[in-house]
Parts: structure tokens; C-alpha cells; sequence
């Protein structure tokens, strides 16, 4: 059965291969079958094919092959033969009847097409179907992970299995599976050449990881100052003052008075009255019981830069050592971490504090030392001895190792303990320091 | 003796009252004058032990108290002043924020005006960057880890958990385009929470791939990276897949879920009341033990502490759902650059004390490097290390993000997770080095622990760089 036809210079048959008579080739040109059929740019027809126009209705027919006896229809011509078969048709219908076939093009019936013109005419049925369906049809299948719609199966499938799977991407957001294609597309990429100049006003910094260019800013080679934490006996006055750009304010030498002894503070404790200093109800007895560890250690590390942070916290906990309660800061040294080079005094007073209620202890080495203004010196006194030695802190966590076979302290102890003073900390940075 | 003097005083007033005693004297004009004659180290020592006086008070709830030491505190911290003023001013906040967290309510009105600058943000953290070595020397390490895993890969695939420092990748492009085998088709995908900072990123990253005419391809992902759909990483078969992670996982251990979660914010109040008794009552010896047991450095067995079981139990849901959807991925290679310090602990206490420590290096580090007067470390100090000391501090819970722990458990959680560790190759320790002593600092240190890196300041660890592939 054949729709309608349009007008046009040969037969409108379509279907099988029922016509006998066929339209005896004409054109005695028809192409030889060649090895490898070359495939011409679409819409570029072979100019002696037969050109068949379709109607819409009968090109989007799935079943364009039907038996002519029982009406059935096929989509494929060889189901129909097989078909056919069933027929028990005279033998000579069974056989192709014409050795040589036309080659047949087809148009578009869609007017506004540009292969509507028999001139861009495609060559295959099948060619033309989807055509007419990508160009000219619903789209009814969709793409599940993003939003692009297909009017052919075929081609909803083979995006299915490449969507999301996309290699390259552009700037401007634009999807590439194909390497040229993405390369090709940069090149002229109008988002690249946007220059987004926005944001921080600190210039990035190009740095080139590799040794042989290790290009820091000349401003960060300034900023390597080395200020020694307080301590380190080289540095004092040891302002890296000259040549070097943003210097770090270093608190004024003064701070410790004009002593280089470290801590320096002892000296102005000795030297200056300061009876506002510390608490005042006991101004004096604070210092001469070394809150601040022992007054009298000598232990010479020159400073007048202020104390670094970590200096601060080692001696604080060393500190406790030198109070008659232990227990606050002392205690710490009952939990002498493994060895490490970091101090562990301060460390282990850290510790402790942090399971000790701070405030009851605190207040009660305070309140001891308050109460001991002047003239009680038991253990303040004590305190105040100066072994020196820089091999304190392991001599320190031996004994408190120790401690943990419930000995209390002995004011003895407490002599070794006390004369740790600030230089020890120190002495930890100094050993660790190179 | 001395244990007379302990008995004696477990009674005795408390050190505030002294203070308040000394406010009555009449010589005294202004409350606290003799604050102000205090020398610089002295006033240090004094500032810490105030500070751990008013952390004290917080943990038990006695706000008076706290109240009045943080008092005492501003008098002599201060932002601008040396190190130990700065880090008390941050620490104060930070105190006082928690305190404030007791009040929901007025919390939130204090904070709703607040206006956090995108601009700003990127701004610290790229100085940060500059003014500071440690992230550079971790960028060097974790390239050289993955120049040296990506040898003979034609595709590799980078993804930068947090994508906010172009020159990390920038330094890569330029030493993968110098391959003597010519250079890999590279992919990095990069997530951020801000848009803007990876439309930079990814404008600079392509614009220095082309210079080099090295095939690139720069993969936005913006979001969070709690949120992150590992699904949108796009990761690919026949790639080598690369993971970059400074100082982003230690967030995935925060959460609501924690064994001894206090009621309040306030802090343990029957933990730390639990151990006064203990401390007063016991001789100095068992005190001794008491406190072996307590130890900081992040090996704290005590069992009230989450970091005490080599990994929590808890809180540790996120992290091992992402550590899987990690593995999930087989990278070729992971590097992941974390704090290497424990401020994880579950008391207020162990977290101040610990972070006193680390922020005190750093604190130091930066007084040592940058001009006081620096506006920039200003900046450094109070937008990134104070916010981190603030929720070190005041926040708990699902809002503590600032989890820190010592790389010995970051090699136990990534062991567990299925990776196995890569050493740091010698070649890559030798750049970092040279790095370190291009900033002409002594403080910096470095040193090598199990294959992996450690950055320190003087003697304190700050920051661990260790490299991981996926175990199958």
C-alpha cells in the first residue's frame, strides 16, 4: 500500500519489491557496487537516483512493509518476505524480480527543510525517518540525568550512555566529549578572556615550589627576622635592627631594667621599690618568694626582649615547682611525657592544671604566699637555691616520677625543685635551639 | 609539713578575694594600678595564671568568679601588645563567649549583626599563606607526593578539598609541564564553599596551563564540603585520581554525639569538682598518679575524654562516612596536612591547656616574623586564630569544628579507613627544607615521624603532613 504520492518525475512506489515491471533503469549509469561505498556529505545525492517523496504520515509509519494478501505490516522488508513465505505464493513471486534497483533518495516533506529540494535529498529511508523526526518531530525521550530531550531512540540511548561521563569543560560552562572540539572552543572562549579583577587586593603571590626557583617575596626574606624568644643568650641586645625591613617592634631593652640577666625582672625586683608590684597586701614577701621563681638564681641568659609565649608557659609551670604546694603546678612533673625535646614541664603543668581545680590550688599557693610576707620564710627560703643545672628538668622528672610511690614532698625536694627558676625553661630552649 | 600547708589550705580564701581585698586598700587610686607596673613578663605569667583561673570558674560554673578574673584580664591584654597580651585577649573572648552560650538568647542577639566579609575572609586566609611557611611547606610536600605517585600517568585528576590557594596548583602545573615524559592530561576539581574564590582559581589555574600548553581542565564544585556528593566529583575510570586535604578533615569529627557531653556549655562542673576533692584529699603521690594518667599531647587515657579511645566512638560517624566515600574513590594517593596538635579533648580544661600551648607557638612565630604594628598579622591573629581559639573554647558539640588531633591518630583513623601510609620521599622533605630556611627563621623546624612531616615551631608541633594510598 502506498500513501499518497507526490508529484514527482518517476514512480512514488514504496514497498517492497512487489512491482514486476519495475522501472527499468534508464540510466544505464547505476553506480557499480564499489568495495567500500563511500559515504557523500548529507544531502548530497547520487544525481541519478530515484528520488521518492514521502508524506509525513507514511514516512513515520513503522510498518512500511506490508503483505499485499493479508494486509499485515512489517518494519523490516525481509520479516515481510519470511512472511510471504507463509503464503505459499507462486514461485515466481518469491524471487527478487529485479536483479538491479534503483538507488532511491528521499526528500523531506517538511517545505521550509533545505533537503525538502530533491538537489539535498538523503539516501537512506532510515536516514531520512530520523531526520524528519529530529528536524520536525516531538521529542519524547529525555535524558534522565540532565534535561536534553530526543525525538529518535537512538540517539536518547547513545547520549544515556556519554551523559555525565563529559571529559572536557570550558570556563563559560559549555560541555565537550571531545578533546578538539573543547580545545577549539577555548581558543575562542569569550569567557576566558574576561579578566575577573576582583576580590582581595593582595597580589597572589606566584610561587614556584620547585628549588630552583624559590622565588619568596622579597618581603617574606624581610619578615624572617629572627627574634629570639627571650633566653637565648646571643640575641641580647640582639635587635636584629638594621637592613632588615618590617622589624618587629622588640619591647624596649628597658623592660627588665637595665640588668642583662635573665629573667631580668629579678633584677628590678632586687633594685627597683616597686610596692605596687603584685598583690599588695605583700608586695615584697610576692617577690622575695620568687613568685616569679628564685630572685637569686644567676643563671645568666642575657634578655631584654619580652619572653615568648611558650617561654611564659614553661615557667609558669615551672613555677609550681617552686611553690611549697606542688600540687598546683607541681604536680605536673608527675607526668613527665615521653622524652620529647618539647618542654615538658610546662607541658605536665598544663597537665595537671587541667585536673586540678586551678582555683583551690591556685589560691592556695597564693594565699601561702601572701601569708608568708617578710618574715616566714620557711619555704620561700628554700626556694631560693640555686643548683643551676641545665640537666634540671630530668633530674626534675625523676623525682616526680618518683612521686608516684606516695612520697610527699620533702622541703629538700623542694630546694632541688625550686631552683629551676626561669632559666631552666630557658635552657630548654637554648639545648633545643641551634 | 608541707602536708599541713595543703590541709591548712584548702580553706583559705580563694585568690579573687585577695584581689577584691586589695581594691578596698585606700592607696590604691584606680582598682588594679599595680596592673599596670607590672613588666612584661611578669604580667605574661600573671595573664596565664588569670587565665587559667577564669577557665577554671567557667568549667564549674562559677560566673562571679570567672567574671572578675576576666576583669583583671583586660586590664592587660591586649590585641596590639606582645605575645602573651594577644593570645590572652583572644582566649578571653573566647572564655567569655562561652559564657555567654549559657545565655541562648542573648548570644545569638550579640551576634546577629555581625557581617562576615567574603573579601575578608579570602584575604586572611591568603595572609595567612604568605606570612607564614606552614602552608607553603605542606603545598611543596603534597606536590612532590604527587609528582612522584603520577609518574607515567597520562590522566591524572586532582581534587583539592578545599580550593581556595591557586599557587599550591599553580606550582604543580609548572613542575608537571617540566615531566621528561611530557606532561598528563590534568584535571582538578576543586570545592569551595565561594563561588568567587574558585572562578579565581580556576581562571589563574588555566591561565597558567596554557602558558605552559599543558591539557587542563579546572572542575568547580561549590559546596560545602560537609555536603559534599562525592557522585559530583565525576572521578573516572582510567584516571589517577589525587586527593589534597589541608587541614579539612579534622571538622569531620565534630558532632552532637559525645559520651560525656556537658548540659551546659559551661563545662564539666561535676568532673572538675570531682577532682578538686580528689586533689585535696590525696597525698601527693596518688596526686602524682592521678595526674600520670591525665596527660596532655593528646594520649589523655582519662575515660572522660573522647580522645582517650584510640578513635572516638563517637562523633566519628561523619568522619568515617567520608573517609569511605574517599576510599570509595580509590585514589592513588591522598595527602592530608592537619593541626598536629590534640585540641580535641572533651573538658574545657585539656582543650585550654593544650591549645595555651599551640597558640602560644604561634603566637611566638608570629611575633618573631611580622612587625607588631602589622595590620596584616592583626588580621592573621584575630580572624584565624582567634575564631579557631573561640571554638576551641566556646563551642561544643556539632558547632566545635576546630577538632585538632596529634598525627598519631590521623595515621590510626586512616589506617582503619583502608589507606596505607606513603612515606614522604626525601626528595620532597629537601625542598620543604630549603623553603624553611629561605624564611631565615630559626623557629621553624621540621622533622620526619613514621614517613611523615612534621612542622614545628621551636619545639612545638604545629602542623603534620602525611601522605596515603588507598589499600585495597
Amino acid at each position: 500500500m502506498s500513501g499518497e504520492a507526490f508529484s514527482i518525475p518517476s514512480s512514488a512506489l514504496i514497498g517492497g519489491f512487489i512491482q514486476d515491471q519495475n522501472n527499468a533503469n534508464p540510466n544505464p549509469r547505476a553506480n557499480p557496487n564499489p568495495v567500500k561505498k563511500k559515504r557523500n556529505l548529507p544531502g548530497t545525492p547520487d544525481p541519478d537516483a530515484e528520488v521518492i517523496a514521502l508524506s509525513p504520515k507514511t514516512l513515520m509509519a513503522t510498518n512500511r512493509f506490508v503483505c499485499e494478501i493479508c494486509k499485515k505490516g512489517f518494519q523490516r522488508d525481509q520479516n515481510l518476505q519470511l512472511h510471504r513465505r507463509g503464503h505459499n505464493l507462486p514461485w515466481k513471486l518469491r524471487q527478487r524480480t529485479n536483479k538491479e534497483v534503483r538507488k532511491k533518495v528521499y526528500i523531506c516533506p517538511e517545505k521550509t527543510c533545505v533537503h525538502h529540494d530533491p538537489c539535498r535529498a538523503l539516501g537512506d529511508l532510515t536516514g531520512i525517518k530520523k531526520h524528519y523526526s529530529r528536524k520536525h518531530g516531538e521529542k519524547k525521550w529525555k535524558c534522565e540525568k540532565c534535561s536534553k530531550k530526543y525525538a529518535v531512540q537512538s540517539d536518547w540511548k547513545a547520549h544515556s550512555k556519554t551523559c555525565g561521563t563529559r571529559e572536557y569543560k570550558c570556563d563559560c560552562g559549555t560541555l565537550f566529549s571531545r578533546k578538539d572540539s573543547f580545545i577549539t572552543h577555548r581558543a575562542f572562549c569569550d569567557a576566558l578572556a574576561e579578566e575577573s579583577a576582583r576580590l582581595t587586593s593582595v597580589a597572589p603571590t606566584t610561587l614556584n615550589f620547585r628549588n630552583d626557583a624559590m622565588n619568596l617575596p622579597h618581603g617574606f626574606t624581610g619578615n624572617g627576622i629572627p627574634q629570639f624568644p627571650s633566653g637565648f643568650p646571643q640575641d641580647f641586645p640582639g635587635m636584629p635592627a638594621a637592613g632588615l625591613p618590617d622589624m618587629v617592634q622588640m619591647a624596649p631593652a628597658n623592660l627588665f631594667g637595665s640588668s642583662s640577666h635573665f629573667p631580668g625582672f629579678e633584677n628590678s625586683v632586687a633594685t627597683s621599690s616597686n610596692p605596687n608590684l603584685s598583690l599588695s597586701p605583700l608586695p615584697q614577701g610576692l617577690k622575695e618568694e620568687g613568685f616569679y621563681s628564685d630572685s637569686q638564681n644567676e643563671q645568666s641568659n642575657p634578655t631584654a626582649s619580652p619572653m615568648s609565649a611558650t617561654a611564659l608557659l614553661q615557667k609558669a609551670a615551672q613555677m609550681g615547682s617552686t611553690r611549697s604546694n606542688p600540687s598546683f603546678f607541681g604536680n605536673s612533673f608527675g607526668v613527665m611525657s615521653s622524652a620529647s625535646s618539647s618542654s615538658p614541664t610546662a607541658t605536665n603543668f598544663m597537665a595537671s592544671s587541667s585536673n586540678v581545680s586551678m582555683s583551690a590550688t591556685a589560691s592556695n599557693n597564693l594565699d601561702k604566699l601572701m601569708l608568708q610576707t617578710g618574715g616566714k620564710q620557711g619555704d620561700p627560703s628554700q626556694l631560693n637555691i640555686h643548683p643551676g643545672s641545665n640537666s634540671f628538668d630530668q633530674s626534675l622528672t625523676r623525682d616526680f616520677l618518683g612521686m608516684s610511690n606516695a612520697r610527699p614532698f620533702l622541703p629538700q625536694e623542694l630546694v632541688k625543685y625550686a631552683s629551676v627558676g626561669s632559666t631552666m625553661g630557658l635552657s630548654q630552649f637554648t639545648s633545643s635551639n641551634h | 609539713m608541707f602536708q599541713d600547708e595543703s590541709s591548712s589550705v584548702t580553706s583559705s580564701s580563694s585568690p579573687l578575694q585577695v584581689f577584691s581585698m586589695m581594691s578596698l586598700s585606700p592607696n590604691l587610686g584606680s582598682p588594679y594600678p599595680w596592673l599596670r607596673e607590672l613588666k612584661s613578663e611578669e604580667r605574661g605569667l600573671y595573664l596565664i595564671h588569670l587565665l587559667l583561673t577564669c577557665a577554671n570558674h567557667v568549667a564549674n560554673g562559677s560566673l562571679e568568679n570567672a567574671n572578675i578574673a576576666l576583669e583583671q584580664i583586660s586590664q592587660l591584654a591586649s590585641p596590639d601588645g606582645d605575645t602573651m597580651q594577644r593570645m590572652a585577649a583572644y582566649f578571653t573572648e573566647a572564655l567569655a563567649d562561652r559564657i555567654l552560650k549559657a545565655w541562648p538568647g542573648l548570644h545569638k542577639a550579640l551576634n546577629s549583626t555581625r557581617i562576615t566579609l567574603v573579601s575578608e575572609e579570602i584575604l586572611v586566609r591568603k595572609l595567612f599563606f604568605e606570612l607564614f611557611p606552614f602552608l607553603k611547606v605542606a603545598f611543596v610536600l603534597t606536590n612532590q607526593a604527587v609528582i612522584e605517585a603520577m609518574e607515567g600517568e597520562k590522566m591524572v585528576h586532582i581534587i583539592d578539598l578545599n580550593a581556595a590557594e591557586p599557587a599550591q596548583w599553580v606550582a604543580l602545573i609548572q613542575a608537571l609541564s617540566a615531566r621528561p615524559e611530557g606532561p598528563p592530561h590534568l584535571r582538578i576539581t576543586g570545592i569551595h564553599q565561594q563561588k568567587e574564590v574558585l572562578d579565581q582559581m580556576a581562571h589563574r589555574l588555566t591561565e597558567e596551563a596554557e602558558k605552559l600548553d599543558l591539557p587542563f581542565q579546572f572542575n568547580p564544585v561549590v559546596s560545602k564540603l560537609e555536603n559534599l556528593d562525592v557522585e559530583k566529583l565525576r572521578v573516572k575510570t582510567g584516571e589517577a585520581l589525587a586527593i589534597s586535604s589541608v587541614l579539612q578533615l579534622h571538622s569531620f569529627l565534630a558532632s552532637d554525639d559525645e559520651p560525656h557531653r556537658k548540659k551546659s556549655p559551661l563545662g564539666s562542673k561535676n568532673l572538675n569538682g570531682i577532682h578538686l576533692q580528689r586533689a585535696l584529699q590525696m597525698n601527693q603521690g596518688t596526686f602524682g598518679e592521678l595526674l600520670e594518667k591525665d596527660t596532655v599531647n593528646g594520649y589523655s587515657p582519662s575515660p572522660d575524654s573522647t580522645s582517650s579511645s584510640p578513635l572516638s566512638s563517637t562523633g566519628s560517624v561523619k568522619m568515617d562516612s567520608f573517609l569511605n566515600a574517599l576510599w570509595g574513590l580509590s585514589p592513588k594517593l591522598m595527602v592530608v596536612t592537619e593541626q598536629d596538635s590534640n585540641h580535641n579533648g572533651s573538658t574545657l580544661m585539656e582543650r585550654l591547656l593544650e591549645s595555651l600551648y599551640s597558640y602560644a607557638a604561634l603566637f611566638d612565630c608570629s611575633e618573631s616574623t611580622v612587625s607588631r604594628t602589622s595590620l596584616e598579622r592583626l588580621k592573621v591573629e584575630k580572624m584565624l586564630f582567634g575564631e579557631e581559639i573561640k571554638n576551641i573554647i566556646a563551642c561544643e558539640g556539632a558547632e566545635r569544628k576546630e577538632r585538632h588531633e596529634k598525627l598519631e591518630k590521623w595515621i590510626q583513623r586512616l589506617d582503619l579507613a583502608g589507606f596505607g601510609n606513603v612515606p614522604l620521599s626525601y626528595y620532597g622533605m629537601l625542598h620543604a627544607r630549603r623553603l624553611l630556611q629561605g624564611y631565615n627563621c630559626d623557629g621553624y623546624k621540621m622533622k620526619e615521624e613514621n614517613g611523615c612531616v612534621v612542622i614545628c615551631w621551636q619545639d612545638r608541633p604545629l602542623f603534620s603532613v602525611s601522605a596515603w594510598r588507598c589499600r585495597k
